[in-house]
């Protein structure tokens, strides 16, 4: 039995189909370019492990057990920054809400003996009123949210240092984070031996947000609102509702982290508003290849690029560089992946043109 | 059609040069110990200078190798850097207990490995059983040791009111020195009210000026940390007083400057050259030759107009 000339050529269209498809899904994706980054760096860092078995310490327990329980951190919060962004909106104020909702959720149990559930609910009530508030700044009374969310960080930082005045010495001091074995051991405790919650946390966080970015209306309203915010209300969607939504998953994210984070070092500190997170959180999106100005992104660029910020922290300071300069290296690392992104994006967009 | 390949090409050797290269002098074969010290926070402060150049000058001497690492201000990095000297297998570490219930667990876990823990520049009772020896101030002492001169050398009457400017007030070794100023305030029927002054010299500067401005009747400015200290005369000129006293915490070339040319009475001067210096020394010998490091006050007491002028010659490298 022969082919149809039909048939043949149905055949070789659908083949081309699924070559273009795979292409694309392999150099048009922003998150595959990165991902290349990524092979490379693995590539580079087996080779110098193999080279300097001694010496280069990567692919150590200890060390892996250090990124395993890094990399979520920052994942978990590089994937709420990144809904934000895609909807066309930054939030400056995730640092605050990183330590504020940790702070609270601790002061609630410790101090004000609630129970596990209530002391959550009250961390998390404020990461959704801080959401309310930037989101209504922003798309009620039409203030930028770099400028709105960037007020907000100010405001938590003093906010966070007043309650964490201590009753006893009347001055800010760190509070111990302890809400028992179970909290701990669900949020920052391993499962046989190896696998750290923290990564079981990143896992479903990413597979819900997935969901909801690709499989979910919600994902739909949310890419369009950050393509084109005229376009999409007069397609009937509520802008100002997704806008807020994004806003608030977004604060939620950041205090998830802040959670599991306080969980694993045992103390949440008022000095932790000022390490810089707010602009980490957009350097991993961007490196992810979620578009600056909304529209665009997906969940595994957030993560693959927030797992490229730590790892090159993490690198720096295995191979002993100064620091002092580290600051300088991540900078270096993010324009060139941001170069990178954006050549391989282009080119291959030429390429399957 | 343009072609991926140099592209891909260009970031890989991108990648290769960035991270292979710097594993050929990860260790260095001459050295044999190897000792990561972490500072707890605000590099380019000028204060850092003499710890460091004192760990640089261990390390020469007896043949080490340090690596320096920051935590700015954040215990999860303080406590991931830990982690990962742990995982780097190296020899020693020195931290700053600034954030005792984070940094105490890894510390333990440092220590069980065979790798020697000293403290320097802050300590805390919390702690004590994570780190073999401390190198550094007693903070509540110098607390009581500043305020006094302040109140002797200037007749402070009881019923006044001092201004006491922290840096990060949270911090638990600058809440100790408050504690030992806020003492000895009280001891002299004083009062005294801590505000948080930052940490860097600009922050400090605005937060010294507006409370002056409220508070003109104020009796005298005592800096907890080197920041405030530095700005305070500056602050109090912004604020149209004159001949308001203020002394502190620290030596900086701007503070040695001050009490030299007597806008500042005097600073407790932590030294702290040896807090980087001793517990590389005693880390190196310790790892060689089994002695057990010892922990002693780094403070070498007052630096006032009348012993600046060498502090003001060493400046930056060793005072």
């Amino acid at each position: 039995m022969s082919d149809t000339p039909q048939s043949a050529a149905s055949s070789a269209a659908s083949t081309r189909y699924r070559e273009l498809t795979w292409r694309r899904l392999l150099m048009r994706s922003s998150a595959a370019n990165i991902g290349m980054l990524f092979v490379m760096l693995g590539v580079a860092t087996v080779i110098a492990s193999a080279i300097y078995p001694t010496d280069f310490n990567f692919y150590t327990t200890g060390n892996l057990a250090v990124l395993a329980q890094q990399v979520p951190v920052m994942a978990v919060v590089a994937i709420g920054a990144g809904f934000l962004m895609i909807s066309g909106e930054f939030d400056l104020s995730v640092a605050g809400v990183y330590t504020v909702v940790p702070y609270v959720t601790a002061i609630a149990f410790s101090r004000w003996g609630w129970g596990l559930f209530p002391a959550l609910l009250v961390g998390f009530a404020f990461a959704v009123l801080i959401a309310l508030v930037n989101g209504w700044v922003t798309v009620r009374l039409h203030v930028p949210s770099f400028i709105a969310t960037l007020g907000m960080m100010f405001f938590q930082r003093g906010v966070s240092r007043w309650i964490s005045i201590d009753p006893a010495t009347g001055q800010p001091s760190p509070i111990t984070f302890n809400l028992g074995d179970s909290f701990h051991d669900l949020t920052s405790g391993q499962l046989f031996g190896v696998i750290y919650a923290q990564s079981l946390w990143l896992i479903g966080i990413a597979l819900v947000a997935v969901v909801l970015l690709n499989r979910h209306f919600f994902g739909n309203h949310l890419l369009a609102t950050g393509g084109d915010v005229d376009a999409s209300e007069k397609n009937g969607i509520n802008t100002k509702r997704i806008k807020m939504l994004a806003f608030v998953m977004c604060s939620v994210c950041a205090g998830w982290a802040g959670l599991i984070q306080s969980s694993r070092i045992g103390v949440v500190s008022p000095a932790s508003t000022l390490n810089g997170l707010e602009l980490s959180s957009i350097a991993a999106c961007v490196v992810g290849g979620v578009y600056l100005l909304g529209g665009r992104g997906n969940v595994l660029g957030m993560i693959l690029g927030a797992t490229l910020l730590v790892v090159v922290e993490n690198l720096l300071v295995l191979v002993r560089a100064p620091g002092e300069y580290s600051p300088a290296f991540i900078g270096m690392i993010v324009i060139a992946s941001v170069i990178f992104n954006s050549n391989v994006g282009s080119s291959s967009a030429r390429r399957t043109a | 059609m343009k072609s991926h390949f140099p592209n891909v090409i260009a970031a890989a050797a991108f990648v290769a040069t960035g991270f292979i290269a710097p594993a050929a002098f990860a260790k260095t074969d001459n050295n044999d110990i190897d000792i990561t010290l972490i500072t707890h926070c605000c590099l380019g402060n000028p204060f850092w200078e003499p710890l460091l150049n004192g760990a640089r000058e261990a390390a020469k001497m007896f043949n080490v190798k340090v690596d320096f690492q920051n935590a700015d201000s954040d215990p999860a990095k303080n406590v991931n850097l830990i982690e990962q000297a742990i995982a780097n297998k190296q020899n020693a570490i020195i931290p700053m207990l600034v954030h005792p219930d984070a940094m105490a667990k890894p510390l333990k876990k440092a220590m069980a490995m065979g790798i020697t823990v000293i403290a320097a520049n802050a300590d805390s009772a919390k702690a004590y059983d994570a780190r073999e020896s401390y190198v550094g101030a007693s903070f509540v002492d110098s607390g009581e040791l500043i305020a006094n001169r302040m109140i002797q050398q200037h007749a402070i009457k009881a019923g006044a009111k001092c201004v006491v400017a922290g840096g990060k007030v949270e911090e638990p070794h600058i809440a100790a020195r408050g504690e030992g100023v806020m003492k000895a305030l009280k001891a002299a029927g004083v009062g005294g009210e801590i505000i948080r002054g930052g940490d860097n010299a600009e922050e400090a500067l605005n937060v010294i000026t507006q409370y002056l401005l409220s508070n003109p009747k104020t009796a005298c400015v005592i800096g907890l940390a080197s920041a405030p200290t530095e700005v305070a005369p500056k602050a109090i000129q912004e604020a149209g007083l004159k001949n308001l006293p203020n002394g502190g915490f620290d030596l900086t070339p701007k503070i040695s400057q001050n009490i030299k040319a007597g806008l500042t009475t005097a600073s407790v001067d932590q030294q702290p050259f040896w807090q980087g210096f001793m517990p590389v020394m005693m880390a190196a010998y310790k790892i060689r030759y089994g002695l057990a490091p010892a922990s002693f006050n780094s403070s070498n007491g007052l630096v006032d107009k009348s012993t600046v002028d060498i502090v003001t010659k060493y400046s930056g490298k060793y005072r």
